[in-house]
C-alpha cells in the first residue's frame, strides 16, 4: 500500500495542481477553518472546516444563465477541474447524497460539470467531534467506497492512501517519487488499530440508533417538535453548515437590460419556503416547520430513496448558537414519549 | 447612559455576553432578546437548561417566558412602581446586602425611606401585578448568588427612561450584584456601533471615552491636538432639541449621518415640518431613504463591507470590521467624506487610515488607549477600559470599586406615562421590532429574503379587544392617535396583554411614528415610544 510523508504532501497536491484548482482545510484570518485554495496557507489536517465542500461542488449562490437584450441566452455550466483533499468520511458520503439529490429526477447540469471535474481525496477521521454519530449511520469514520483516494493518518508524520478509483490511481502515477510502500499485510493492521482508536472516541451519552429507528416508523412524539421550537431562535444556520441540505432557490436580476438567474441555498426553517402566494402556509407553526426537517431527513429520504438525509457531521449542534441540532433532536426523540 | 452615570459613574454594559450563559438568575425587563439580541437571548436559554431562573418583565408573552420562574405583565410604564415594589420586598424580607450597601454605596437611606410605600399590594395597583409575582420575583433575584439584569428600549423609551435606569441600578446595589461576573446591570445596545458612536463622543456633552466638554483641561487637551482654540465649553443639543429648534426656525442646517429621523422619531408629520423649515439639510446614508427624499444634499456612504475600521458593540469590545470590497459607485467611507469637507471649510484633517484615527483616539482617550490598531489585527477585539497596551480589557465593570467611587442610590418616584388611555383613545400602543427587520429597514426591507418572510406591517391585538372592536384576523383596521392614523392588518395574538396594541417601526407604508407621542424624558430626551393613547376604528 502506498505511503505518503507529511512534507510532501504540498509538493503533491501543487503539482496536482498544475492544470487544476486543489482546495484543502486551511484557517482563514478569524480563525475558522474553510475549504480555501491551497496557496492561501497551511493545510490543517486536524480539524472538520466549518462548512463542507458541498459550497465547492453547490455554490451558496450560482449563476445559472444569462438572458441578453437581444433574448440570446447564455448558460454556461463551470467546468474548472479541482482537487478537493481533506475531506472527511462523513462529507464524501453527504457528495454520495447530493449526487443521487442532482440527478435522481433529471440530471443537473450545473452539478455534474463541477461533480465530475472533482477529484475527491478523503482523509479518514481520527478525531470526531463531541456531536459526531457517522459510527451509527456508517458514513464513517473510515470509507471503504465514495472516494478517489483515502488517506489514513497511521502515524504523526506520514498517510497510508487507499485507491478508490482509476482517477485516484493516476493522481499517485503523476508524482510517484513522492510515495514510499507499505506491505499490504502491515498496511492493513495499521489501519484496523486506528479505526478501532477512534471508533473508541466517540460520544455515547445519546442514542442516536434508537432515534432514528423512532423517525424511520415515524414515532416522534409532536411534543419533540414543539420542544426543540422553543429553544431553536430560527437563525437557519444548521441549514447552512449542513453537507446535506440541497434545497434552493432561483431568483431573477436584472442590471442594464440583461437577466440574470441565480439559485440560492434555501432554508426550511423559514416561513417563506412554503408560504403560498395567497398567504396560506401549509407550515405556518414553527414546530410544524422543525418536524418537516427532521422528517425529511431522517423518514422521508430512507424510505424514498435508501439514504438518510444526514451523515452524522455534528455540525448543526456544534455551529448552533443554542447548541441543539441533530443532537437535541435526538436527545428529545429519544426521552419524550 | 444618563442614569447610569448617576448611579455608577459609567454608562454601558456592566458586564459580558458570555457571562449570561454562567449566571444563576436572569431579570429580563423591556427587552424581546431572543429576538433583538439573539446571541444574548440564546445564552439566557442555555443558562435556563442549566437551571437558572429568569424573570421576564413583559407585557407580551415573549418567547423567554416559556424558560420564566415568574412571567410580569406590567402595565407598560410603571416599571419604577414595578422595580421599588421588589426592592420594598428585598428591604422588608431582609435579603438585601447590608456588607455591599455599606462599603460600596451612599444614600441608602433615601432609597429605604422612598420604597417604604411602594407595598406589593400598593405596586400591584399602579402595575396590574399581582402582588405575589412582585415578592416571587424579588425572592429570586435577591437570594442568587450570580443575579443579571438585563433590559432594553423597554427601560429607556419612557419619559422617566433616565429614573427607570436609576432604578434598575437600585436594585442592582442593593442586593451587591455588581463588580462581580454573571452580574451587574446590562443595557442591551440595538446597534453594532451605538455604543462606539456614544463612546466617540456622538453625544452633546462629551468628547471621546465620556471626557465633558465643560472640564477646560479637557478641552485644552483636546486643542492642542488638534492645533485649534476656542473649542465650545458648552453642552450642545440633542436630537430632539435640534429638531424643536428647526421648526422654531432657530436652526439653519442639519448635517444627518446614519439616520433616518422620518422613520424613526416620534410624530413624523412633526419631523417632517422641522426638516423642511432648514435652510440646508445634509444627509449622509448608504441608500435612499424617508430623510435623504428630503435633503438638499445626499452623500453616499458604504456600507460595512465596504471599510475598514472598528466597531464597538454592546459588551464595550471594540473590534476591526475589515473591508471585503471596494466601495461601489460614488460611495465613500464615512471618515473620509467628513475630511474632505473639513479641508473645504479650512481645516485640513491629515488621516490616511482608520489606524491613523485609533492612534488619536488611543492619545486622546484613557479608555480606549491600549486599543490600538495593532492589536485588533490578531483576536476578537477588546473590552474597554483598557488604559495601556499590556492591559487585557475588562470583561465587567466596577469590580472592587465603582467608576465614580461609591454607588450612590437614586430613589425615584413613579410617573405616570405622559398619555394614558382615557374614554377617546381606549387603548395604548407600543412600539418595536421584529426579528425580521432592522430599524427603519433601510437595508433589511432591500434584502428580498428577510421580505419574504415579513413584508407588511400588522397590529398585535388580544382576542378580547378585537371581539370588543369587531376585528377579525388579517383585516385591515384604522388605528389612530392624536397624532395621526395609519391602516395596518390585524394580527390577533393572546401573547399580547388585552388593551395593549403593539406596531412594529420598520414599515414605511404604514408608519407608526405618525402616531407615536413626542413627549421625552426632560435628561436623557428619549421620547415615549413605548406608551401613547391610541384607538381602533374599522375601515369604511
Amino acid at each position: 500500500m502506498k505511503l505518503i510523508r507529511k512534507q510532501n504532501i504540498l509538493p503533491w497536491l501543487q503539482s496536482l495542481g498544475q492544470d487544476r484548482e486543489v482546495w484543502a482545510p486551511i484557517l482563514n484570518g478569524n480563525g475558522d477553518l474553510l475549504f480555501q485554495q491551497i496557496h492561501e496557507g497551511p493545510i490543517c489536517y486536524d480539524l472538520k472546516p466549518m462548512i463542507s465542500c458541498r459550497r465547492i461542488l453547490f455554490p451558496q449562490e450560482e449563476k445559472l444563465f444569462e438572458v441578453q437584450t437581444d433574448g440570446t441566452i447564455i448558460a454556461k455550466p463551470d467546468t474548472t477541474k479541482r482537487v478537493l483533499f481533506g475531506i472527511r468520511s462523513c462529507d464524501a458520503k453527504a457528495i454520495v447524497f447530493t449526487d443521487m439529490f442532482f440527478s435522481k429526477n433529471f440530471q443537473d447540469a450545473y452539478y455534474e460539470s463541477r461533480r465530475k471535474n472533482a477529484l475527491l481525496i478523503t482523509l479518514s477521521c481520527h478525531d470526531p467531534m463531541p456531536t459526531c454519530w457517522c459510527n451509527t449511520l456508517g458514513t464513517g469514520p473510515f470509507l471503504d467506497k465514495d472516494f478517489d483516494l483515502q488517506l489514513y493518518p497511521v502515524q504523526e508524520d506520514a498517510f497510508l492512501i487507499a485507491i478508490g478509483s482509476d482517477a485516484g490511481k493516476s493522481a499517485l502515477e503523476a508524482s510517484a517519487s513522492l510515495f514510499e510502500e507499505m506491505p499490504d499485510l502491515q498496511a492493513k493492521a495499521r489501519i484496523e488499530a486506528l479505526k478501532d482508536a477512534t471508533l473508541l472516541k466517540f460520544a455515547k451519552n445519546i442514542d442516536f440508533a434508537q432515534a432514528l429507528e423512532l423517525a424511520k416508523e415515524r414515532k416522534i412524539s409532536p411534543k419533540v417538535y414543539d420542544k426543540y421550537s422553543e429553544e431553536c431562535l430560527a437563525c437557519g444556520g444548521c441549514a447552512f453548515v449542513c453537507p446535506t441540505c440541497t434545497c434552493f432557490d432561483v431568483r431573477e436580476f436584472t442590471e442594464t437590460g440583461i437577466i440574470t438567474r441565480c439559485r440560492q441555498w434555501e432554508n426550511c426553517f423559514f416561513e417563506g419556503f412554503t408560504k403560498e402566494a395567497s398567504g396560506h402556509n401549509p407550515r405556518r407553526r414553527f414546530a410544524d416547520r422543525i418536524a418537516r426537517r427532521f422528517e425529511h431527513k431522517l423518514t422521508f429520504e430512507p424510505k424514498n430513496n435508501h439514504m438518510v438525509g444526514c451523515t452524522g457531521c455534528g455540525r448543526c449542534t456544534i455551529y448552533c448558537i443554542t447548541k441543539i441540532g441533530m443532537h437535541r433532536f435526538a436527545e428529545l426523540a429519544t426521552t419524550i414519549k | 447612559m444618563a442614569g447610569l452615570v448617576a448611579t455608577f459613574g459609567s454608562g454601558a454594559m456592566t458586564n459580558s455576553i458570555n457571562e449570561f450563559q454562567n449566571a444563576e438568575c436572569i431579570f429580563v425587563i423591556g427587552s424581546n432578546t431572543t429576538e433583538q439580541h439573539p446571541e444574548i437571548g440564546a445564552r439566557i436559554i442555555e443558562a435556563a437548561k442549566k437551571g437558572a431562573k429568569i424573570i421576564v418583565c413583559d407585557a407580551r408573552s415573549i418567547r423567554l417566558v416559556k424558560y420564566a420562574a415568574v412571567h410580569i405583565k406590567q402595565r407598560n410604564g410603571t416599571d419604577i412602581a414595578l422595580l421599588n415594589g421588589i426592592m420594598n420586598v428585598i428591604i422588608q424580607e431582609d435579603l438585601y446586602d447590608k456588607q455591599f450597601v455599606a462599603e460600596r454605596t451612599e444614600n441608602f437611606d433615601a432609597l429605604k425611606t422612598l420604597v417604604a410605600k411602594y407595598t406589593p399590594e400598593y405596586v400591584s395597583k399602579i402595575t396590574g401585578v399581582p402582588a405575589d409575582d412582585i415578592i416571587k420575583a424579588a425572592r429570586i433575584y435577591a437570594t442568587h448568588k450570580k443575579s443579571m439584569i438585563a433590559y432594553a428600549m423597554g427601560i429607556t423609551q419612557h419619559i422617566c427612561g433616565v429614573d427607570n435606569v436609576k432604578t434598575v441600578a437600585n436594585l442592582a446595589m442593593l442586593t451587591g450584584h455588581v463588580g462581580m461576573e454573571s452580574t451587574g446591570v446590562n443595557p442591551l445596545r440595538g446597534q453594532n456601533n451605538v455604543q462606539g458612536a456614544c463612546d466617540m463622543g456622538g453625544l452633546p456633552n462629551v468628547f471621546t471615552g465620556y471626557q465633558k466638554v465643560t472640564d477646560e483641561p479637557v478641552c485644552q487637551k483636546f486643542e492642542k491636538a488638534w492645533g485649534v482654540t476656542g473649542i465650545p465649553r458648552k453642552v450642545g443639543k440633542t436630537v430632539t432639541d435640534m429638531l424643536a429648534m428647526a421648526h422654531k426656525g432657530e436652526l439653519k442646517a442639519l448635517y444627518i449621518m446614519g439616520e433616518n429621523p422620518m422613520m424613526s422619531d416620534p410624530d413624523t408629520k412633526h419631523v417632517e415640518d422641522a426638516l423642511k423649515h432648514l435652510e440646508l439639510l445634509i444627509v449622509q446614508d448608504i441608500f435612499p431613504n424617508e430623510t435623504t427624499a428630503l435633503a438638499h444634499v445626499v452623500l453616499p456612504g458604504c456600507t460595512f463591507a465596504e471599510k475598514d475600521g472598528t466597531f464597538s458593540n454592546t459588551e464595550r469590545r471594540v473590534s476591526r470590521v475589515r473591508k471585503a470590497i471596494e466601495p461601489i459607485g460614488e460611495s465613500r467611507q464615512d471618515w473620509q467624506i467628513i475630511c474632505d469637507l473639513a479641508q473645504r471649510l479650512g481645516y485640513p484633517m491629515k488621516y490616511s487610515s482608520w489606524a491613523d484615527i485609533l492612534r488619536e483616539i488611543n492619545e486622546l482617550t484613557p479608555s480606549y488607549a491600549g486599543i490600538t490598531p495593532e492589536r485588533l489585527e490578531t483576536g476578537f477585539g477588546i473590552q474597554w477600559p483598557c488604559p495601556n497596551k499590556d492591559h487585557p480589557g475588562t470583561p465587567y465593570l466596577h469590580k472592587g470599586k465603582f467608576t465614580k467611587g461609591l454607588g450612590t442610590f437614586v430613589p425615584c418616584e413613579h410617573i405616570e406615562p405622559n398619555e394614558v388611555p382615557d374614554a377617546e383613545y381606549p387603548l395604548t400602543l407600543t412600539t418595536g421590532r421584529v426579528y425580521w427587520h432592522y430599524h427603519t429597514g433601510s437595508m433589511t426591507r432591500r434584502t428580498n429574503l428577510l421580505e419574504r418572510e415579513c413584508n407588511q406591517n400588522f397590529v398585535e391585538i388580544h382576542p378580547d379587544t378585537a371581539k370588543s372592536l369587531n376585528v377579525r384576523n388579517g383585516e385591515t383596521v384604522i388605528v389612530e392617535t392624536r397624532r395621526g392614523s395609519i391602516e395596518i392588518p390585524t394580527k390577533i395574538t393572546d401573547e399580547i396583554v388585552p388593551g395593549l396594541i403593539f406596531v412594529p417601526f420598520h414599515f414605511t407604508e404604514a408608519k407608526v411614528n405618525l402616531l407615536t407621542n413626542p413627549a421625552h424624558d426632560p435628561v436623557g430626551k428619549i421620547p415615549e415610544y413605548k406608551v401613547c393613547a391610541a384607538r381602533i376604528r374599522k375601515k369604511g
